[in-house]
């Protein structure tokens, strides 16, 4: 199979009566960084969740180079796509690089050890991600940017052309958040893709080559985040009241002043 | 380090379970030394035949029903408590047990005296098995069975067999004979086991161990979540299923053999994690050893006290109670040291 295009096409979804997707195209490729905006409830997790394949459009098709997912199965799926979910949750003790190697699953089967080929690679995705010399730490002591940083080299270790990220700078300081961007960032130039649901826009402008923004279960605008992020779009999309200028090295900045205040009748 | 660790556990548990071996062999209402023991096993014809059959008929199968039997419980719980990412899951969380209990009670009640000794066992296991199959379709939609809902419907189905075979037993009372036999057989036991009941236990309890712990690897991601599991590669709906059965395998059979015995599916995970942590492909081998180990002491201990009607189930869960306990107030204790 081709390591291609990851697309969704005419995508619709809901739970029960209420439908939280309405015809959605998008696409993420090898090479690009792109962000996955939105207000709370636009819909950006369950299109994630469509996107990896966990539940089926309908109707619509998601397509992974040039197959539907749906006919391909989860090893397959995952030596292409890596994926961090929100609030992933450890319930038992394993260690750093017990998780990090996890990563190494789609490669492996139900009875093959890690080979030398898995060991570098898990070795390589912690020292990358600077978690290397917690590995035989377990998960529940680290802090919440450390952990992070585990389960994004759990997912560089799975060493798949495509990454898909939900939300990995929530509840994280700025600090934490924007060394998590920058670690997608370098996986990005050396040729991966990655689909990053965010809350925020500044991070966004600064790492992102193309930001998605979907609102009420439709694409609002797909492009360029300096193109499309303009003060009428976050007021449509967010409610929100917001001024662009340019900083001092020319990258956008976005300054945004409070809800929308609505002419008074 | 931690693999030397697991190996060393592994053969001190293995090397133990040898030495109870032993001592089970020896040990009952007709003493047997340990050279007789051992030429029971490799010079059988230079014994007296009585002292042979005592330690071939009598003793060895209980001894081996014991280790398989306990060894499937601590398998078969460390899987549940993997599956349901809860360390207080049991090999009955899918109501196996409570199944199997009124199968076998329901056994009792109907069939003519002569027929117990084969049916009771086939009544367990089929009880057992309905059960799990039970909940499963009651959890499952569009052939996924949520872990929440799973947890929720064993709970149901448990507590309605558990019902219905509080309602034979109080329909049997004026029986005595056959209420006692109910009770009796409800405890847990290995009194009066043979080797059919080890052939009976051999493909089902240790074969369905054996399978188990081929999905180590599975358990481990399983147990950070589904959506994690899935998105390493791992069918999650397909192994749930397999899981649910193969345990479900393990503990009917279990129940059919030997009754209802407790705890040790329930601590023996729990003390392997506390010795050399989660990883299923190293937990699941070494909780087989202990239970195993588990079973064959508690056995040995209610043969010293064979005068008394003291039941393998009652003596499992008074020792593994405080055992529990005793670990639980352990690790707290270090928890609050620590931070």
């Amino acid at each position: 199979m081709s390591s291609g295009v990851l697309a969704a096409r005419g995508v619709h979804f809901g739970y029960g009566r209420n439908e939280v997707l309405s015809g959605v195209d998008v696409e993420l490729r090898p090479g690009e960084l792109v962000a996955l905006l939105g207000p709370n409830g636009s819909g950006k997790s369950t299109l994630l969740r469509l996107l990896l394949g966990f539940r089926t459009p309908k109707p619509g098709i998601i397509s992974l180079g040039d197959t539907p997912i749906g006919s391909l199965d989860r090893r397959t799926i995952a030596q292409q796509l890596a994926f961090v979910g929100q609030q992933e949750r450890f319930d038992f003790d394993f260690t750093v690089h017990q998780v990090v190697s996890m990563g190494r699953n789609p490669h492996l089967g139900r009875f093959r050890a890690m080979g030398a080929v898995d060991r570098t690679s898990v070795d390589n995705a912690m020292r990358r991600t600077d978690v290397y010399a917690l590995r035989t730490r377990p998960l529940g002591q680290l802090s919440g940017g450390e952990r992070r940083r585990v389960l994004l080299a759990r997912a560089f270790a799975q060493q798949s052309p495509l990454l898909l990220l939900d939300e990995p700078t929530a509840n994280l300081d700025p600090l934490h958040a924007h060394r998590v961007l920058s670690l997608v960032r370098e996986q990005v130039n050396s040729g991966s893709g990655a689909l990053v649901a965010l809350h925020d826009l500044s991070l966004t402008l600064r790492y992102c080559d193309r930001a998605i923004v979907l609102d009420q279960g439709h694409v609002a605008a797909d492009g360029k985040p300096h193109d499309i992020l303009t003060p009428a779009l976050l007021a449509s999309v967010y409610g929100v009241q917001a001024t662009m200028f340019q900083g001092e090295d020319q990258t956008p900045l976005l300054n945004i002043q409070g809800p929308l205040q609505t002419p008074q009748a | 380090m931690s693999e030397v660790r697991s190996t060393l556990l592994m053969l001190g548990a293995l090397g133990l379970l040898f030495a109870l071996f032993g001592v089970a062999l020896m040990i009952g209402s007709a003493p047997i030394s340990p050279n007789e023991v051992w030429a029971s096993l490799v010079a059988p014809h230079e014994l007296e035949p009585w002292k042979r059959a005592v330690v071939i008929d009598i003793r060895m199968p209980r001894v081996l029903l014991g280790a398989i039997c306990g060894g499937g419980l601590a398998v078969a719980g460390a899987t549940m408590q993997g599956m349901f990412r809860n360390p207080l899951a049991d090999p009955g969380i899918l109501g196996v047990s409570a199944g199997a209990s009124f199968g076998a009670v329901l056994v009792l009640y109907l069939a003519p005296l002569g027929w117990t000794a084969a049916g009771v066992p086939l009544g367990a296991f089929v009880g057992g098995l309905a059960a799990a199959f039970w909940v499963y379709r009651l959890a499952s939609e569009r052939g996924d069975a949520a872990i929440t809902t799973l947890l929720l419907a064993g709970i149901a189905v448990g507590g309605i067999a558990s019902a219905l075979t509080s309602l034979v037993l109080s329909l049997s009372l004026a029986e005595w004979e056959v209420g006692r036999q109910m009770l009796t057989w409800l405890m847990g036991g290995l009194d009066d086991r043979g080797w059919g009941h080890v052939a009976i236990a051999t493909p089902t309890v240790l074969g369905g161990a054996i399978l188990l712990l081929i999905y180590g690897r599975d358990l481990n991601i399983l147990s950070t979540g589904e959506e994690t599991a899935m998105a390493l590669g791992v069918d999650a709906r397909r192994v749930k299923r397999e899981l649910i059965f193969l345990v479900a395998l393990v503990t009917g059979a279990t129940v059919a053999v030997m009754g209802v015995v407790g705890f040790v599916g329930l601590i023996i995970p729990h003390i392997v994690r506390q010795l050399q942590g989660p990883e299923h492909r190293r937990l699941l081998p070494l909780s087989f050893a202990l239970g195993a180990v588990f079973l064959v002491s508690a056995d040995i201990f209610c043969r010293w006290l064979v005068h008394t009607d003291l039941r393998l189930g009652v003596v499992s869960a008074l020792a593994g109670g405080p055992f529990f306990l005793a670990l639980l107030i352990k690790h707290r204790r270090a928890q609050g040291a620590s931070s």
